[in-house]
């Protein structure tokens, strides 16, 4: 009787109701595919992030982070990582050396960043070995072969199978110099790692960098990198007794990204926002329509003992109805638009090129997740609930003698 | 009468100690300090809170824009040379017999891990020709009266600095303190030479240390063994295609 009086209410006038309806839906379908977007950016922002070179999480000597040099160095690099890969949430880690070298060949010198990989547990930890374009990523595993950035290479000139020269101090304060042929090219996400970044294996860096076994870095691949927080005070209990060193996440390591993570979260909320603010209005709008309508009604209603809280609640049904009527169309809608780029993703290209501190991949896949509707839902709920006040306060306080009368 | 004499002694006084204009004291000390040429050998320690290296290499210098470094000791990295001609700089690496020019990028890096940067080295004679010099006053350092000469880069001088204050003794000009600032005006390195001997043929400072402010805890000590200026170094001494020989 209650919700068959409120959904017969609602098609009485079936033009206005369904008007209010679509914009409802409309409005719910687009912020579906918002999210989906949104969601789709951050998660390939993080994983590109997390997997371009950071890892989830990193372990260095104290004060590396804020002032790295290759002199502070974790001295038991097996000890500290056997730890570590013991923890259960923990996939894998990468052993680091790093350092900022001068690379030369006989035309030209160039600054660049060096980094000593076992290319094997690199690959548990970033996806470098997917970004070779030329020559092989287990080049390295012969000794004096690196790998170098496409913008490097290029600005070198450069190519495969051809030798340079790399010059840098070592951890020691010894100039270490060698000479190094280059076995792969790679091209990644980051056009600052494309321009900088030179790998070479671990041992080939070690004896570069006179670092005798000590490593600068412990990248850390967890199976859940979302989850960095937590892992981060597991790692730092099994390291113990280890103070020399400190954990990391990719938060702190990379807060420009993190930040913009943050940034994204707010921007959903604040389309949210404005779109059921601009809703909200529509909705009471039409109510106070229909109740205008049927103020005979109502008073033949209450006249005949109907309370008025009963008549406020109908009334707020009626708006919550039509709501979730929108927003369940809505979010079917969103999620049949956001379906072709789910599966196939957007082709964001022609932004990914744009120099930037934080790497995207080319296509960004779109991302629903069933919170994303009931939240969504949720949402709309409320905003029809909210809106519906003020007509159901109007409708209840009617007095009926007076209703009664109205034509 | 005698006050008129008494004031005459003490401006006369005050005329004399300032005669000589700051171009004069920085360009005397210079010459001083690097003669047309000179040959020397000299150990450098290098102190960082991880490691302490000390190093020895010859340097031959001629005129202002030419100099050529070898190292001598430790072993592992004797026969690296470092030759600078004008504004340029290469490094020669006997390991891999190739000669390295260090890019434009890259002379602000230390030179061999000290306190030093590539820059400082091939810049060193530029306090004459790109900056404006201003004797601000004397001070006391170590017990001995020094000009205080404030250089001021020329406004179209290519040249890391804001301003370089020079410190050189009234008695006979030699440098004991060079501060270079910023061009925010804050002090960045601190170079202080002491330890004057008779070197050669003049009073020379033959212990230099070189501190770069924002680093506490490191600082390079260059120690001069031997030098000898004005001696005749061929120029085929500082030609690229010779110095790994």
């Amino acid at each position: 009787m209650f919700f068959s009086l409120a959904w017969r209410n609602i098609w009485r006038n079936r033009r206005r109701s369904a008007i209010t309806i679509s914009a409802i839906c409309i409005g719910m379908a687009g912020i579906i595919f918002m999210i989906g977007m949104m969601n789709g950016f951050v998660v390939n922002m993080i994983e590109n992030s997390v997997h371009l070179e950071t890892g989830a999480l990193q372990v260095h000597h104290r004060g590396y982070h804020d002032d790295p040099s290759v002199e502070k160095l974790i001295r038991n690099p097996s000890e500290v990582s056997d730890r570590v890969t013991a923890l259960p949430r923990v996939n894998g880690v990468s052993l680091r050396i790093k350092s900022f070298g001068l690379v030369s060949t006989r035309r030209d010198s160039l600054g660049a960043m060096l980094v000593g990989i076992d290319p094997s547990s690199e690959s548990v930890v970033t996806n470098l070995y997917k970004s070779v374009i030329a020559g092989s990523y287990g080049s390295i595993r012969s000794g004096n072969t690196v790998l170098l950035g496409k913008t490097l290479a290029q600005n070198l000139q450069v190519r495969l199978g051809d030798e340079i020269i790399i010059l840098s101090q070592g951890a020691d304060g010894s100039m270490g110099n060698d000479i190094y042929k280059v076995g792969g090219i790679f091209e990644t996400a980051s056009p600052d790692i494309d321009r900088m970044y030179i790998y070479m294996g671990l041992s080939d860096a070690s004896e570069l960098l006179s670092t005798y076994g000590g490593v600068n870095e412990i990248a850390v691949s967890l199976k859940d990198a979302d989850a960095a927080d937590s892992a981060k005070n597991a790692v730092i209990n099994a390291l113990g007794d280890e103070d020399e060193l400190e954990v990391l996440t990719w938060k702190e390591v990379l807060p420009g990204v993190a930040q913009m993570v943050v940034f994204m979260q707010g921007a959903v909320f604040l389309f949210y926002l404005i779109v059921f603010g601009v809703a909200a209005f529509g909705i009471s709008n039409t109510l106070i329509m229909s109740i205008f309508e049927r103020v005979h009604e109502l008073g033949v209603m209450m006249s005949i003992g109907t309370r008025p809280s009963r008549i406020f609640l109908q009334t707020a049904v009626e708006s919550v109805m039509m709501g979730l009527i929108g927003s369940v169309i809505g979010s079917a809608l969103g999620f049949l638009l956001s379906l072709n780029f789910i599966l196939n993703g957007l082709d964001v290209s022609f932004w990914a090129k744009a120099k930037s501190f934080i790497a995207f991949s080319p296509v960004i896949y779109y991302r629903l997740v069933p919170w994303d509707f009931v939240l969504g839902i949720f949402f709309v709920v409320l905003v029809t609930a909210l809106s519906s006040v003020y007509p159901a306060l109007k409708a209840s306080r009617l007095k009926p003698a007076d209703a009664i009368r109205y034509v | 009468m005698r006050l008129m004499l008494v004031l005459a002694a003490v401006l006369l006084q005050g005329f004399a100690s300032f005669a000589m204009t700051a171009d004069e004291i920085i360009t005397k000390s210079d010459n001083l300090f690097r003669g047309n040429s000179s040959v020397s050998s000299m150990s450098m320690t290098i102190k960082t809170p991880y490691w302490q290296r000390t190093l020895k290499f010859k340097g031959w210098e001629k005129g202002r824009d030419k100099m050529l470094i070898i190292i001598t000791y430790p072993q592992k990295e004797a026969g690296t040379a470092s030759l600078k001609v004008g504004n340029d700089m290469w490094n020669y690496l006997p390991k891999v017999n190739r000669t390295i020019k260090i890019p434009p990028s890259m002379m602000l890096q230390s030179w061999m891990g000290s306190d030093f940067t590539n820059d400082d080295l091939v810049k060193e004679s530029s306090i004459i020709h790109d900056y404006e010099h201003n004797l601000t006053g004397t001070e006391k350092i170590d017990g001995q009266q020094c000009y205080k000469v404030e250089n001021i880069p020329k406004p179209d001088a290519a040249v890391v600095w804001g301003k370089i204050v020079y410190f050189c003794r009234v008695s006979d000009l030699v440098p004991v303190r060079e501060e270079f600032y910023s061009e925010r005006g804050e002090l960045v390195k601190l170079l202080t030479m002491s330890n004057i001997k008779y070197m050669h043929d003049r009073n020379y400072p033959t212990y230099w240390v070189m501190r770069t402010v924002r680093e506490k805890d490191r600082h390079t000590a260059i120690t001069v063994e031997d030098i000898k200026f004005n001696t005749d170094i061929p120029d085929s001494k500082f030609l690229l295609q010779n110095i790994g020989k």
